[in-house]
């Protein structure tokens, strides 16, 4: 009697998902946790290739910072069948580019190259999430690059070092999100080579990550290849992840920032909601409401009826657990901050205080439809869109889902998260002054 | 070869690119006319035009302008280089028909009124102030003001406080009845938008602009200063420097420009390059390291950038100017000039991506009155040029020993002291950053 042989398949599809009106997201498994997002279109001979890792800066230890953005940096150097700069020199011959990025919640590497480079991309990525080579040479490398990046993206920008003390006075030192996830300059020069291959071993995993290809590929053809590629690379014991915990922030908080800078400027932070609740698609509208397009209220206050702010930005933290509503504002040589903040206290007590009428909500709502179909214009932009979307919130058409959340919501709704958000006692302010002011 | 899909009377080409994928279109326009054309001492007149026409047409307050765009789910914003302007606005297509006639509107007939000129003067001094806080764009504005001297391209776009002062409402009306006719338009769509249905709305709003062309005035060539030399923009309490260095490099529709793009390509134009990999990769001296060649219509400038920490900016500098010097004077390998080709050639793919991609190759070539083909033919050209081509456009359209050297720093006497050190370095001058 012969033996029974089971053939056990290497990867199973999980769901398939409409990504906007014409195109849709394959979901498949493969039997080492990896997750495969596979999103074809044919509207150019291009792919983009996205690997997302469920890691970021809020996994890290006190004393370690910014090792999750470090060991981004490792990942573009040697591996076991590579030799040092072949990964960027095989990309950048077959016509791509490559780069990475990373956040709180993730780290994540792309490629976007002509459509025959699908195996190479293939190929150089399930190499290095599973054979780097991290020695004591790369490190050393490593940690000077990240220190001059560090240098220009916070010791010498005055918007660097603002962001850096706001989320620090917001959350506390010792809270994951009051760390900068470049990491404090002590921490990145303290790395050793042990931290490194610790981080590597511990998060660097198929069970950790979501591949994202978008394109002009064929999805049986892309799947094969990836199960060949990475179908070997054995899963780890990812650690407990405990969500970070809930801030306690209960009264307004104030930090000085002396700079050489022409101006005062103002950083303000209200704690807000988390990228997958529904309050976060309002919170979104209420920022455009403020600062989107010219006639945005407060844009419009500030910088063309009072001529008292140069520029004002904003941005709603889009993070996995509750991030920070802020507005950045540039005031005019010689206007002192606290006018700016009266109208920005005034702005807040009129939403809370008058629904905002129809017609304006329309057209806020109008810009979101805008701006939502402006961020999956390249295959580049799909591929983001779906990767972020899944390790944030676990849906790779979150941009469509948060474009119906978008449309549905309520001038009530604005004035209920406006309410309940834009808190004085919620928020932390840095207050930029010239030096010898 | 590329060629406009219809034009409209006076001879305004309009290009087309018809995508389906997304329901957004993008309207550009380009005006042939830029910010070389300003007067002396009254640089950044063009911009200011272009500012002023954004706060509307006239009849319409500046308020109930900016309201109707954003619920149109619009944006609309104009730019200016050296030789042209630039309007460009994204809609949602339903919306097509309405934002073109806002766009119209202020094209032909915008208020230019006297209360918005204040206000956009005085907006555009408080930006011009706010500079200040940007390092690179700091050292950036130094480079191209002293590498060019008084030649046009030297002359900021933005202006400066004083120029900027002295500008007046008459300069500005003038401004926009001279640039804006017919023959300096080009226009573009591209997006989801049917080809009749795009020249029909395109001949209804934009028909009207002015004839007669305005001369393009003649622009000298720029002129290389001899030497080497060093202005150190002085920035209190910086841990890290910017080096901008500069020389003049060449017109883009001269006959080695494709040669001279694979040249600087494989010496500073992606992350392997020698560039990156000397001060970066080998160092880690500075997260960025890069060249550029600039493209106009004009003699542009090369130029390199790095930002290395304070401590390693001579270091630095020296070996930039040695890398610098080696790629004159020894060439590219032809390995790198095969890696430099292929890079180019095949990435050309992404140059077709999107229907906003694609238009814009049409509308910088008729913009720059280049042969149809230049872009249709780029992959061919750069696929065949040699490395005894690319070491020859090197040579030929670089100086080895005149180069401008803008360096953002905290100037000391001793940084003073080891950047006239360098080789060839004929006087280092201190600039303060707010007098950039």
């Amino acid at each position: 009697m012969l033996p029974c042989f089971r053939m056990r398949r290497p990867s199973e599809r999980v769901g398939v998902v409409p990504f906007g009106a014409a195109l849709v997201v394959e979901r498949w498994r493969l039997s080492n946790g990896l997750t495969v997002l596979l999103l074809p279109d044919p509207s150019a001979p291009l792919i983009s290739y996205h690997t997302w890792f469920r890691v970021g800066s809020r996994y890290e230890e006190e004393g370690k910072t910014g090792l999750a953005h470090f060991f981004e940096h490792m990942m573009f150097n040697e591996t076991e069948r590579l030799a040092w700069g072949e990964f960027d020199r095989r990309i950048e011959e077959a016509g791509g580019e490559t780069n990475a990025a990373t956040w709180i919640d993730w780290t994540y590497y792309h490629e976007s190259l002509p459509k025959d480079g699908l195996g190479l991309a293939i190929e150089l990525e399930a190499e290095r999430m599973g054979r780097l080579v991290v020695q004591k040479a790369q490190v050393e490398s490593e940690r000077e690059v990240v220190a001059n990046e560090r240098r220009m993206a916070v010791e010498d920008s005055v918007r660097g070092k603002a962001d850096e003390l706001l989320a620090e006075l917001a959350y506390g030192r010792h809270h994951p999100h009051g760390w900068p996830t470049i990491g404090w300059m002590a921490d990145i020069e303290g790395y050793r080579v042990a931290d490194c291959k610790a981080f590597y071993r511990t998060w660097y995993a198929p069970n950790n990550a979501t591949v994202v290809v978008a394109g002009d590929f064929d999805p049986a053809d892309a799947l094969a290849r990836i199960e060949a590629a990475y179908g070997a690379l054995r899963p780890v014991k990812l650690p407990a992840r405990a969500a970070p915990p809930p801030s306690r922030q209960r009264a307004e908080r104030r930090a000085k920032l002396p700079w050489p800078t022409p101006s005062e400027k103002l950083l303000i932070g209200w704690h807000g909601p988390a990228q997958g609740e529904r309050d976060h698609a309002v919170a979104e509208l209420i920022h455009d409401l403020w600062i989107g397009g010219r006639s945005g209220r407060l844009r419009k206050r500030l910088v063309d009826d009072l001529e008292i702010v140069t520029r004002i930005r904003g941005h709603v933290g889009g993070l996995a657990h509750a991030g920070l509503f802020d507005l950045w504002i540039e005031l005019r040589e010689g206007v002192e901050a606290a006018r700016a903040l009266a109208v920005v206290d005034a702005e807040v007590a009129r939403l809370a205080g008058e629904l905002v009428p129809a017609d304006e909500l329309d057209k806020v709502k109008a810009r979101t439809e805008l701006f939502t179909l402006g961020a999956v214009e390249t295959m580049n932009e799909k591929a983001y869109q779906v990767g972020f979307g899944e390790t944030v919130v676990g849906d790779p058409a979150h941009v469509f889902a948060r474009l119906d959340e978008a449309r549905e919501v309520t001038a009530e709704d604005v004035r209920r998260v406006s309410s309940s958000v834009l808190r004085t006692a919620r928020r932390s302010i840095v207050h930029v002054v010239p030096e010898g002011a | 070869m590329i060629a406009p899909a219809f034009r409209l009377p006076g001879g305004v080409p309009v290009f087309l690119e018809v995508s389906h994928a997304l329901p957004i279109v993008d309207v550009d326009v380009v005006i042939t006319r830029g910010s070389i054309l300003d007067p002396v001492g009254r640089e950044g007149l063009t911009r200011l035009t272009a500012r002023l026409m954004r706060r509307g047409p006239a009849g319409v307050d500046a308020d109930v302008f900016d309201e109707r765009l954003d619920r149109l789910g619009a944006t609309l914003s104009l730019s200016v280089g050296p030789e042209s302007m630039r309007v460009q606005g994204t809609v949602i297509r339903r919306n097509l028909p309405a934002f073109l006639d806002e766009l119209a509107a202020i094209l032909r007939a915008p208020a230019l009124r006297e209360d918005d000129f204040a206000k956009v003067k005085r907006t555009i001094e408080s930006e011009l102030v706010q500079l200040r806080d940007h390092d690179a764009s700091l050292a950036a504005r130094a480079l191209r003001r002293f590498l060019f001297g008084r030649h046009a391209y030297g002359r900021p776009a933005g202006g400066t406080l004083a120029s900027v002062a002295a500008i007046t409402l008459d300069d500005v009306r003038a401004c926009h009845a001279a640039r804006f006719r017919a023959p300096h338009a080009i226009v573009g769509l591209a997006g989801d938008v049917r080809p009749e249905e795009a020249e029909r709305l395109v001949r209804d709003a934009l028909t009207e602009l002015p004839r007669g062309a305005a001369r393009r005035p003649p622009v000298r060539e720029p002129r290389q200063r001899p030497g080497r030399r060093v202005f150190l923009v002085d920035k209190p309490k910086r841990t890290q420097s910017q080096i901008y260095v500069g020389t003049l490099g060449m017109k883009v529709a001269e006959p080695d420009h494709h040669a001279m793009m694979v040249a600087n390509t494989a010496f500073g134009g992606t992350f392997t390059a020698r560039l990156m990999k000397a001060v970066r990769s080998d160092r880690g001296w500075s997260y960025g390291a890069y060249s550029k060649l600039g493209a106009d219509r004009q003699r542009e400038a090369w130029s390199m950038w790095t930002h290395p920490g304070a401590e390693q900016l001579v270091d630095c500098l020296a070996l930039e100017l040695q890398l610098y010097e080696r790629w004159i004077d020894r060439g590219l390998t032809r390995e790198e000039v095969r890696r430099a080709k292929r890079y180019l050639v095949k990435g050309h793919a992404f140059d077709l991506e999107t229907a906003s991609k694609r238009l814009e190759p049409k509308l910088q070539t008729a913009a720059l009155e280049l042969p149809p083909d230049w872009f249709e033919r780029y992959p061919e050209r750069i696929g065949a040029v040699t490395r005894d081509e690319a070491n020859a456009a090197v040579r030929a359209r670089l100086s080895r020993d005149d180069l401008t050297i803008a360096v953002l720093a905290t100037a000391t006497p001793e940084l003073r002291r080891k950047l006239a050190a360098l080789p060839g370095v004929r006087e280092v001058r201190v600039i303060s950053y707010a007098d950039v």
